[in-house]
């Protein structure tokens, strides 16, 4: 997306500008996707109370959620909603959409946050080290875990850590996010953050952060190990062309040893690219999170999407959906925007 | 490095420097390119391939019970069984065999995944061919949309479509046939997007500037001039994608979309159905079909990232890289 701007001269200003202006056929063309084709699925009205209501009764629910109306009205109508920042209700369960992605979005956020430090923490170091030392025995280990914590199933570490870490060893918990009289208590905090590691210190109650770190670790670890191989990959890749660089050869030939040329003067510009593509990865990481949170019965934005889907409520579905939208297009914008700050080459 | 030992005049042997001959078997290109350890990447990463067509291939023959079967001669095999000599992967709790469904799960994967990399090719490569040709509104349209796709988390996407497909579809080749359209979409925007990159740049060549210039119309000029030069690096992303579509495939699966549990055996099913044998100490329903997927998976990815290693010059090692120099210092 960055190459797209990259050729129009300007400001950094004026990068930014038509940068954000991008987002938004981004996050029209999803919205848009997503309206029809659950459109072309059929009515939500029907799949969700058929048979068990009457015909006039359903009729009216339709003209209450406006289905009745021509396609393009409707289409109209949510977008103006979604404009205001109205996404309406879902019809299952008549809970206010706005509501679902505050709550569910900050279970999301609080997984995805633990998942990416993990990632970052594991993955840049091991990347540096498997460029340094290529082509040798630590390099050939951290690939080969790089291949496996790409092939591994997210679903199938969550429930081999399971069954290691919370049935035979009881360390951890499996599932949830706290356990039931603990989330009762800190969902009473004021101010009520939605994120449960914050509560819980608001809270000031030892066993009950405690309670919600043992349920936090597994689901985090399972998807920061995976996305870890990814960041390990980027960073190795990244290293070994900057190390190919003009200036990396002059700064060996002035006699400089490999760990100090490496360490002073590749890895930063070896980074830059990977700040951008990294991106990218917030897509692939709330994906990865869906599929996690199924798994550890972590209810965030995945869990519920997942949930929704099952009873066909096609309004909450989209309104999540449309909210992902907003999230990636918003956090690949920010990383540009970091991108362009630390990188001026990005913006010339 | 190889810039090095060029400038320092140190001897390499003449059969490297020449050309090698090409040769028509496929693959035998990219070995010969390889060395050391990229070479055993991808011979190991071929055989675990091939072993897992075999199986697909075999599954019927092999296959100790069907998938779906929970007896045999009348004789019920039993609940959640340990792995024992009858059942070498145990029973799940349904009954039925793992190691059967294991075998079976593979023939399923195989035949998404080729479908799945064969519809996404037919779709991706001409749209991308045609959007880059011609370039105009159609092209900023097309790139916008596969952009708006590609950004969004691939596993959503599949289980919308999924949704969209599948509805109430019971018969195993409909149900293989919407999980490989629901990946499909998934993959498309990268084909679409390499191939109209690559044909942007071949648009102003030299040889299809001649090819117009003697008048072929655009259809000729796309088929014959600019195709061969823009499909090359599609084998390395259909590898590299396959891969990622028998994952695809298995979170659907996990998730409860895809094939009916009934109508083929699937890997991603298995696993979502073990889920609550783990709270059990029950291992072997989720450790095989588990393994099955990372062992294929890992198998595709070396032949892929070998493949990738061998085609992106930014990444290759050269076998004349292996020359040692003799070093002034005697330090290492």
């Amino acid at each position: 997306m960055a190459t797209a701007t990259k050729s129009s001269s300007g400001s950094l200003r004026t990068y930014l500008i038509t940068r954000l202006v991008l987002v938004i056929p981004m996050v029209l063309i999803l919205i848009t996707l997503v309206f029809f084709v659950m459109r072309v699925i059929g009515d939500p009205i029907e799949a969700a109370f058929g048979g068990r209501l009457s015909p006039a009764e359903i009729a009216k629910r339709r003209h209450s959620a406006g289905l009745d109306k021509p396609l393009l009205t409707q289409y109209w109508n949510y977008l103006d909603g979604v404009l205001h920042g109205n996404f309406g209700k879902a019809i299952t369960d008549n809970q206010s959409i706005n509501h679902i992605l505050l709550v569910k979005g900050a279970a999301t956020f609080e997984l995805t946050f633990w998942a990416l430090l993990i990632a970052l923490l594991i993955g840049v170091p091991l990347g540096r080290v498997a460029a340094r030392y290529r082509d040798r025995l630590p390099d050939v280990g951290l690939r080969l875990f790089a291949v496996l914590a790409y092939a591994i199933p997210v679903f199938f570490l969550g429930l081999i850590f399971q069954l290691i870490f919370a049935v035979k060893l009881h360390w951890f918990f499996a599932s949830g996010r706290a356990s039931p009289d603990v989330e009762t208590a800190i969902n009473n905090v004021e101010p009520n953050t939605h994120i449960y590691i914050i509560n819980a210190i608001l809270y000031g109650n030892d066993s009950y952060i405690w309670d919600v770190v043992r349920h936090t670790v597994l689901p985090a670890v399972t998807l920061g190990l995976l996305t870890a191989g990814i960041f390990l990959r980027l960073v190795r890749v990244n290293l070994l062309q900057t190390l190919r660089a003009d200036y990396v050869e002059a700064a060996r030939a002035r006699g400089i040893g490999e760990g100090r040329v490496v360490r002073k003067h590749a890895f930063r510009n070896a980074l830059i690219p990977v700040v951008t593509v990294m991106g990218l990865q917030v897509a692939i990481l709330l994906a990865g999170a869906v599929l996690t949170e199924k798994t550890f019965e972590w209810q965030g934005l995945g869990y519920q999407i997942v949930y929704y889907l099952g009873r066909q409520d096609y309004i909450a579905v989209q309104g999540i959906v449309t909210a992902i939208a907003v999230i990636v297009a918003l956090t690949s914008f920010l990383i540009d925007v970091v991108a362009a700050v630390i990188d001026p080459r990005v913006r010339y | 490095m190889t810039s090095m030992s060029e400038m320092e005049g140190v001897e390499v042997p003449a059969e490297l420097l020449t050309a090698r001959r090409h040769s028509r078997i496929p693959g035998v290109d990219a070995m010969r390119a390889t060395s050391g350890f990229q070479r055993g990447m991808l011979v190991f990463g071929a055989a675990i391939v091939a072993f897992f067509v075999l199986m697909a291939i075999l599954a019927p023959f092999v296959a100790p019970y069907g998938f779906n079967d929970d007896r045999a001669d009348g004789v019920v095999f039993g609940r959640l069984k340990a792995p024992s000599a009858a059942h070498w992967f145990g029973t799940t709790h349904g009954g039925e065999d793992v190691l059967s469904q294991v075998l079976f799960g593979a023939q399923t994967a195989l035949e998404v995944i080729i479908l799945a990399v064969l519809i996404s090719i037919v779709v991706g490569v001409p749209a991308g061919l045609i959007s880059g040709y011609f370039g105009g509104w159609l092209d900023r349209i097309l790139v916008l949309i596969s952009d708006a796709l590609f950004a969004f988390p691939p596993l959503l996407l599949a289980i919308i479509i999924s949704v969209t497909v599948s509805g109430g579809q019971s018969t195993r080749t409909a149900g293989i046939l919407a999980a490989a359209i629901s990946i499909t979409v998934v993959y498309v925007p990268q084909y679409f997007r390499v191939v109209r990159n690559a044909t942007v740049a071949a648009r102003e060549e030299t040889y299809v500037e001649a090819a117009r210039a003697i008048g072929a119309p655009p259809r000729v000029v796309m088929t014959r001039y600019v195709f061969g030069n823009v499909v090359q690096t599609v084998p390395v992303i259909a590898t590299l994608n396959a891969g990622d579509a028998i994952l695809t495939l298995a979170g659907l699966g996990f998730l409860g979309y895809g094939i009916e549990p009934s109508a083929a055996s699937e890997w991603g099913r298995q696993l979502s159905d073990a889920v609550s044998d783990t709270s059990n100490e029950i291992w072997w329903t989720a450790t095989f079909p588990g393994l099955a997927i990372v062992l294929i998976v890992v198998g595709v990815t070396l032949v892929g990232e070998s493949l990738n290693d061998v085609l992106n010059p930014l990444l290759r090692t050269a076998k004349v890289e292996q020359v040692v120099l003799p070093d002034p210092d005697g330090s290492p």
